[in-house]
């Protein structure tokens, strides 16, 4: 992991000291999927990323990405049965994840001071922090998993070395130990910055 | 080279912002309040029709503590309320000692403790199985440890008062005399942080009994 870890650092330096490269900061908004929303339904309207993208060429950049989102919900008197057990107590449910990725990129076009689409996507260490209160009762698993993630994107240039960047992101997370499968979609609207 | 570093004003608002929006969670003693149930599925509940409650709750409270009784009585005389909304007749003492026998018996038990809190790990269910009782030549069924004990499971520590009320039904016929146990058909636990309003701890104690019941149905026989 701490491999991983320092692999994603690495890029995501390169990526800013690159001169071609650029860097950005999202709004995020994720909505649960598969067991993740079994969990927790209601949508992540606390979410920020940052990222940074290095260009190896004309059209391909590497890169590195760090995420922060926070899924929540409240059960109130919400009743659980399992065989012959019954247990009923308003359940708070968080989940927060950490994605920190490598990520590749392929851009649509050449020409920068046009909006350019681009599809890619990110793999590495996912910190998975998903905890539990009932009554006085409290159930975390906090784990490192490993992960990935497809996008796809498009960046509008909105002045000189400034974009809007809008992405839609699909995260999977691979189960580790007892955890579920976590996966879920975000919505990433922010601001990028070209490094000059 | 230049590297240009995005402002870090920005990023310590951003992420500060994000912080200061991060979701509660309980806010009143109330949203701690959890009732859980177990049973025998070989049990028959549709064949009781008398029951003994004893009228004293024991108490379990933390070393050099005094129990408080300010709930007992209200505490027994909501769990024989809804016993005799299904049906069931309550038998006293006199009808004990009278040589009636109750289908099933039911004792309860308060638990007080302080700096209370528990880290799980999955599930959070803590080990509930079919406990059993050891039998009291004054009683039936007192244990010698209270609800909420969960061997093999850590704790972690704060500060402030969880109270428990359980009460476990046995059926008097279902008696290992040779190993002086008797097996629980049926128990509940209301567990919460405790509060200073007594008609708000009331309401607590109603509402946790009420539910109990209510996600009983076997009770009835249903």
């Amino acid at each position: 992991m701490k491999q991983i870890f320092f692999t994603i650092c690495i890029s995501l330096l390169f990526s800013l000291v690159n001169g071609q490269s650029f860097y950005s900061l999202d709004y995020t908004i994720s909505f649960g999927n598969d067991e993740t929303a079994d969990y927790i339904q209601s949508p992540s309207f606390r979410g920020v990323t940052f990222e940074g993208r290095g260009f190896v060429s004309d059209n391909v950049s590497l890169g590195g990405l760090f995420t922060w989102s926070t899924f929540y919900e409240e059960l109130a008197g919400a009743t659980f049965s399992e065989d012959n057990l019954t247990l009923t107590g308003t359940q708070y449910r968080y989940l927060n994840a950490f994605p920190i990725l490598f990520q590749a990129h392929y851009y649509l076009g050449d020409d920068e001071y046009e909006p350019r689409a681009f599809l890619g996507g990110g793999a590495g260490a996912y910190k998975m922090v998903q905890r539990t209160n009932v009554g006085i009762l409290s159930l975390e698993h906090n784990n490192w998993h490993f992960g990935f993630s497809p996008e796809v994107g498009i960046m509008f240039p909105v002045s000189m070395g400034t974009s809007i960047i809008v992405g839609f992101r699909y995260h999977y997370v691979v189960k580790a130990k007892d955890t579920m499968n976590f996966s879920w979609f975000a919505l990433n609207l922010g601001l990028a910055w070209d490094n000059y | 080279m230049k590297l240009k570093v995005i402002n870090p004003v920005m990023i310590m608002a951003i992420l500060i912002g994000l912080v200061s929006c991060y979701p509660g969670g309980a806010e009143y003693y109330s949203d701690t309040d959890v009732v859980l149930t177990s049973y025998n599925d070989q049990f028959n509940f549709s064949e009781i029709q008398t029951y003994y409650l004893a009228d004293s709750i024991r108490h379990v409270v933390d070393e050099g503590k005094e129990p408080d009784r300010t709930f007992d009585g209200y505490i027994i005389s909501e769990l024989e309320r809804n016993l005799n909304t299904l049906g069931f007749q309550r038998l006293d003492t006199n009808d004990i000692n009278a040589g009636q026998q109750p289908d099933v018996a039911i004792v309860v038990t308060q638990v007080i403790v302080q700096n209370y809190n528990i880290y799980y790990s999955y599930p959070w269910y803590p080990g509930w199985g079919w406990g059993y009782y050891y039998k009291d030549s004054q009683y039936w069924g007192y244990p010698g440890y209270g609800w909420g004990y969960y061997p093999g499971y850590p704790t972690y520590v704060s500060s402030y008062e969880v109270g428990t009320v359980q009460w476990q039904m046995f059926d008097p016929d279902n008696v290992d005399e040779d190993n002086q146990v008797i097996y629980v058909e049926w128990m509940g636990a209301i567990n919460g942080v405790l509060g200073t309003s007594k008609t708000g701890t009331e309401g607590r104690i109603t509402d946790g009994i009420d539910q109990a019941f209510l996600q009983s149905p076997y009770l009835s026989g249903k």
